[in-house]
């Protein structure tokens, strides 16, 4: 099984945020146990803000990032 | 996603038959000329109906449950029945130029899959007006065509100021491969129109992953998978 990344639907927002912001996608298997992909956020926050501040956009089951 | 059309469809006939609903799929209520949350969805089907692209092949194929025609996996299941090497050769790069929409469009979902903006980028430059025109809207703050073209920019000359920004998706907003020995892939999607009506029961809980009694104070850690049942 592979994740090939959001659907396209998401390019609308992501281009529009990326004028002004430095933008990371993160696309999860939404089957999977939401705990390993908290882990799996939680790595890519840390390699992505590099210990400064980031904000995150999620909604509808993205909720879960909370446990990130 | 997946809320857009249902809020296309008319729920006092749930209980349709398959061809109603997938003349409901095809109204102009699903068109480009219509406003709000199902805009996104109609306007890049409509482009690919137009274009008779892969996207337009998949919805409809979906909707019926079948293989797309010219579809890589109708060729392996076709050498697959006359006892053939399944491997199918890969298309010419002018084969699959000919088909520059379609291939655009794979290259972006590319991009997207790594995850890498400034690849999204690029793929976006690789994209024309005609391909931007079936570009889903409706999600972004503004016009996504305004937007596309900002972010298809090089970002030199433009600068990240606002920080840094995680975008991550809800439920089904990421697509799923099933990777197949081969090489080919299936996407891994709810067929609407069996799902529609009342196909639910034709699945079956795959080996080993039968739902299990709930513990208490435990969740449950394996999530329960599906497949079509034999026949």
């Amino acid at each position: 099984m592979r994740v090939a990344g959001l659907l396209p639907e998401y390019l609308p927002l992501m281009a529009e945020l990326d004028g002004r912001w430095k933008v990371q996608p993160f696309a999860f298997d939404w089957r999977l146990d939401i705990d390993d992909s908290a882990a799996r956020l939680a790595e890519t926050i840390r390699a992505f803000a590099k210990g400064g501040p980031c904000h995150i956009i999620a909604h509808s089951m993205a909720a879960w990032s909370r446990a990130a | 996603m997946l809320g857009d059309f249902h809020r296309g469809l008319d729920w006092g006939e749930w209980q349709a038959p398959e061809e109603q609903l997938r003349a409901q799929w095809r109204s102009p209520r699903f068109g480009p000329e219509t406003s709000g949350g199902v805009a996104g969805r109609g306007s890049l089907a409509a482009a690919s109906r137009r274009s008779g692209s892969s996207y337009r092949r998949f919805h409809e194929c979906a909707l019926e449950g079948r293989v797309a025609p010219g579809s890589r996996k109708e060729q392996v299941l076709e050498r697959k029945g006359a006892g053939e090497s399944q491997r199918v050769p890969s298309r010419s790069k002018e084969e699959a130029m000919a088909d520059r929409e379609t291939a655009s469009w794979v290259a972006l979902q590319q991009a997207l899959a790594g995850g890498d903006m400034e690849v999204v980028r690029q793929a976006l430059r690789g994209l024309d007006e005609a391909d931007r025109r079936s570009w889903p809207s409706g999600s972004g703050p503004a016009d996504p065509a305004v937007g596309a073209r900002g972010a298809a920019e090089p970002r030199h000359g433009r600068s990240a100021s606002g920080g840094r920004v995680v975008v991550i998706h809800g439920i089904m907003g990421a697509r799923l491969d099933v990777v197949e020995p081969d090489g080919d892939s299936d996407r891994v999607w709810v067929n609407v129109g069996a799902f529609s009506t009342a196909g639910l029961p034709t699945w079956n809980w795959s080996t080993g992953c039968a739902p299990r009694p709930a513990e208490a104070g435990a969740r449950r850690r394996t999530p329960p998978r599906v497949s079509p049942a034999d026949g």
